[in-house]
């Protein structure tokens, strides 16, 4: 049944694979294709980048301090004489190393937790929504940079807290639809059945309510990007002279007002590209999975 | 039922999530077991003197002990003193409070004045052209980082085009603040009736306030246009169309039925926008609660890291119990018994 | 006199879907009936067979992606279908109403129902005074049978009932004296008495003010009780239309008669009591007629287009065999 607006048509047009969807939606939502595309592009870069970075990202040339850009120093150099252009690319290292395992822990403690808290209800249901809910009276970026600061520095607290934070993305979703299927008619049918109970969690209702997780995946993984860069610029959890993007902003940012721009600007565009790529291929995923939204398109 | 009862009963709701947000800021920095001790008297200091600065900071008494000494002195109004400098907590943040509203109040306020209208319009015309752009947009202001629009303003508006001043404060270093009433010194300076701090306060805000502007306008203009999608799709906007009213006052029906969902979205929203505004003042050297916060985050300043995230989740609980205020007062259908 | 004519509108939703076709709903097909002023028309079928749709086909509310692909819509001459937004607003909520479905979802939260209603005939009358507009709701209110009126058009929507609500709606539509109303399931969600009592007050109002009417119902004792002339509707064609008493009395389609049967105070007519299956996929319809697949009288040519047969000046049906069992057996 497919609803438009207030009406419905008792029929649904034919169902495809993922990948014809997938085609299918390559030749119709620009800015997925768009988004998708630099996604793969950083990601590759991140893949080879030892291979085609010009020069080391660390190595320090003493005679060359904040030199503009130029044939040798595409990008110019940093105040500690180090190749811009190399650090902006090797930091494509950090921002995947970072935010796709932050990701999968997210995905892996909200979607059980969801699943949990949807299906069983009663107390520990209260007690968890009650704990996400009253946490958000904190600003997540305060958050995520007063936890990793008490921690202690390493890139593995970042991936850890990044994807612990915004784990309750997940639960809230996941157990929404819980919520909405567990008063289905097939999963009525399938307790009567006789099904065991953790059967039915993860044959029926895993398949059935991760999808709307999985359509918020890219959007997280750009929220993990951002939060990691923003961690890294106020120097919590990683520290200079790391070629990390945020970290090298940081470095430019003394630059900013005195004209050396090239120092903060590349790696700060660079940066936003990629955050900007995984948004709107989270807005392409959204249209995937959501068939409302879909049917909202033409 | 009268507001004041309104206001009581939602405060004593309240009460048991600020017990929550104390024990949360508590932990908070007891969490990785970091010694607080070592990074105040630095990497050279003895076992004596540490054991000592531990017991002067009460670290020895077991966790809960701690945390009692900590809620009792907090219900008083006492949150310690900053370690770096020597000030009590409370005092800074009382201080500097008003410097971070100021910004966000205008930001916000800004934000609000753009993305609103901006929402509305994009739900009536969707999926054209206009909105189409607003949505690139948005998606846009959802991935710049905060702290970097800063800083490329800075660079465009002071540097390359010379049309702000320097990114130093709230007020340009040859002028003599005047007297503190608001902390403000737009207001403040309005107070005083000197036309040259207001003017220069005046500039001085322009940048931070347009970036924030920018960063919350992005959610807003998402928000509103979602509910405003919504209220078009609703019964009674078709019964309008149905009676032939024109597209104007069908407009303002969209509109008024979006703004209270709308206001309530701006509500929770401040939570993360009080965040955007730390960073924005520690960009612009702002000097308000929010640069104090993050930098004593940054350095290890414990009782100003509590003081300031708890200050933040105290400003965010006011802000609700506002927004249901605001709510019941505006909307016909809210019952304040509810 | 015809106020309303509508001839062979098809509207179709046309979707692109996720693997990037097109993908067309055949939600109307070829939808033919007229409105005498004076009459009550009604319209019935199951969900999904494209009543609603039809209204909102002809007050011009159809949006993305839903759209009229052919066919004309004519009140008093004049084809709606062609209309400017501008001119249709001269048109709607003045010389055609309607009254919906779910009454109270229907008013502006927001505004009281007093002002609601003259902002309607503010629209169409911009010299009106405020004060005038006002005055005339009030009137509208008394006439629907709203006691009070005075005091209730300070209501709030939400603090009426679901009948007083709809007697707000009817007031509503009627106050710029509409020539044609169109209600669509005006009493679903409300209570059987009050139900009487708002059909009862249309079926009065459209006396008095010889209106035509069309009432959109899946009730088939609201039709029967209430309309001169009946149009039974499957899958996005009329299948049988002609006087009241003749389609109940003798219904030709099968589908007819399998909706006749299937109402409880009629079980013990001979006919084919069973309407089993559900409606047919709107994106891929049947060549023919839309019902074979659930006739039980299908033969095979069903798999054409069926005429649709003049039983009696009034009396039409769309089926190879509404002649009478003779010609299938022939």
């Amino acid at each position: 049944m497919t609803t438009f607006e207030n009406f419905r048509v008792e029929a649904e047009p034919p169902e495809y694979s993922v990948g014809r969807r997938m085609i299918g939606l390559a030749r119709r939502s620009g800015t997925a294709t768009i988004g998708l595309a630099v996604v793969v592009v950083f990601g590759v870069v991140a893949l080879i980048a030892p291979l085609i970075i010009p020069y080391d990202p660390v190595a320090i040339f003493t005679d060359r301090l904040l030199q503009p850009p130029s044939a040798t120093h595409w990008f110019g150099t940093d105040g500690n004489g180090m190749d811009v252009f190399s650090r902006v690319l090797y930091a494509a290292r950090y921002a995947f190393g970072v935010a796709v395992p932050a990701v999968t822990i997210s995905v892996l403690i909200g979607v059980p937790l969801g699943l949990l808290t949807g299906y069983r209800g009663g107390m520990f249901d209260e007690v968890t929504v009650r704990f996400m809910d009253s946490l958000r009276v904190f600003p997540l970026i305060v958050l995520a940079l007063a936890v990793v600061a008490a921690t202690g520095q390493s890139l593995l607290n970042v991936i850890l807290i990044i994807g612990i934070l915004d784990s309750p993305v997940f639960v809230r979703l996941v157990r929404a639809e819980v919520l909405q299927l567990r008063s289905s008619t097939f999963v009525e049918a399938a307790v009567a059945t006789g099904n065991p109970v953790r059967r039915i969690l993860f044959v029926h209702l895993l398949l059935n309510s991760t999808k709307g997780a999985m359509a918020q995946v890219a959007v997280r993984a750009a929220w993990a990007v951002r939060i990691m860069a923003t961690l890294a610029f106020f120097g919590v959890g990683i520290e200079a002279p790391t070629p990390e993007w945020g970290s090298m902003i940081r470095q430019g940012a003394e630059y900013m007002a005195t004209g050396q721009w090239w120092v903060g600007v590349f790696p700060g565009v660079a940066l936003i590209l990629l955050v900007l790529g995984f948004n709107m291929m989270g807005d392409g995923l959204q249209d995937l999975f959501d068939p409302r939204r879909r049917a909202e398109k033409r | 039922m009268n507001v004041s009862r309104f206001l009581v009963r939602r405060l004593l709701l309240v009460v048991p999530l600020l017990v929550f947000i104390t024990f949360f800021t508590f932990m908070l920095t007891r969490l990785g077991g970091g010694d607080a001790a070592a990074l105040i008297s630095g990497p050279n200091s003895t076992a004596a003197e540490l054991d000592m600065i531990r017991a002067e900071l009460g670290l020895d008494k077991s966790l809960l002990a701690q945390f009692w000494i900590y809620i009792s002195g907090a219900v008083q109004g006492d949150l310690g003193v900053s370690w770096v400098n020597k000030r009590p907590v409370l005092t800074d943040l009382i201080e500097r409070l008003p410097i971070t509203l100021e910004l966000l109040f205008w930001g916000v306020g800004l934000g609000a004045l753009i993305g609103i209208p901006v929402g509305l319009r994009a739900a009536r015309d969707h999926n054209q052209r206009f909105d189409q752009v607003v949505r690139f947009f948005s998606l846009l202001g959802f991935s710049i980082p905060t702290y970097f629009l800063g800083l490329v303003m800075i660079l465009v508006f002071f540097y390359f085009l010379g049309w702000s001043p320097p990114a130093m404060g709230r007020i340009s270093l040859m002028i003599t603040p005047p007297p503190a009433v608001t902390n403000s010194y737009l207001i403040d300076g309005l107070i005083a009736a000197r036309w040259e701090v207001v003017q220069s306060a005046f500039s001085q805000l322009i940048l931070p306030v347009i970036a924030m502007a920018i960063i919350a306008a992005a959610p807003i203009i998402k928000q509103t246009r979602a509910i405003a999608m919504d209220v078009l799709s609703s019964e009674y906007v078709r019964t309008s169309e149905a009676s032939g009213l024109s597209r104007r006052v069908i407009q303002s029906i969209v509109a008024r039925n979006s703004m209270t969902p709308i206001i309530t979205f701006i509500g929770t929203e401040l939570t993360a926008l009080i965040g955007t505004a730390s960073v924005l003042e520690f960009i612009f050297a702002w000097g308000g609660m929010g640069q104090y916060g993050l930098q004593a985050i940054i350095q290890g300043d414990f009782s100003a890291v509590q003081g300031y995230v708890l200050a933040l989740a105290l400003f965010s609980v006011i802000v609700f119990v506002v927004i249901d205020l605001v709510v019941v007062l505006i909307e016909p259908r809210a019952n304040m018994s509810a | 006199m015809t106020l309303l004519e509508v001839q062979n509108l098809h509207t179709h939703f046309i979707t692109r879907d996720i693997g990037n076709q097109v993908q067309v709903a055949k939600a109307l097909n070829s939808v033919s009936f007229k409105v005498d002023a004076g009459e009550i028309l009604g319209l019935v079928g199951e969900t999904g067979a494209g009543k609603s749709l039809t209204a909102l086909s002809i007050m011009g509310l159809l949006r993305p992606p839903a759209e009229i692909v052919d066919g004309s819509i004519r009140f008093e001459g004049e084809d709606i279908v062609a209309m400017q937004r501008d001119e249709l607003n001269r048109i709607r909520g003045a010389a055609i109403a309607m009254v919906g479905q779910n009454p109270r979802g229907a008013l502006d939260p927001l505004t009281r129902i007093g002002e609601q209603i003259a902002r309607v005939a503010r629209a169409h009358d911009p010299q009106l005074s405020n004060d005038k507009a006002t005055s005339m709701a009030v009137e509208s209110m008394e006439r629907v049978g709203i006691a009070d009126p005075l005091r209730r058009a300070q209501a709030w929507p939400h603090e009426l009932s679901g009948g007083m609500a709809q007697r707000v709606l009817i007031a509503m539509a009627l106050i710029n004296g509409p020539r044609l109303l169109i209600a669509d399931e005006p009493t679903t969600g409300l209570d059987v008495t009050v139900q009487a009592q708002i059909l009862d007050l249309l079926r009065a109002l459209v006396q008095e003010l010889n209106m035509g009417a069309m009432i959109i119902t899946h009730d088939l004792g609201v039709v029967a009780q209430y309309c001169n002339r009946t149009a039974v509707m499957y899958a996005g064609r009329i299948v049988e239309e002609g006087g009241t008493r003749s389609v109940f009395g003798d219904p030709r389609h099968p589908y007819t008669k399998a909706l006749i049967g299937s109402t409880p105070e009629k079980l013990d007519f001979t006919l084919d009591a069973e309407v089993g299956g559900g409606p047919p996929n709107l994106y891929a319809l049947p060549p023919g007629c839309h019902y074979i697949d659930r006739c039980p009288k299908a033969a095979a040519q069903c798999n054409s287009m069926p005429p649709n047969l003049a039983l009696s000046a009034t009396h039409h049906a769309l089926c190879h065999f509404a002649a009478g069992d003779q010609a299938r057996a022939s």
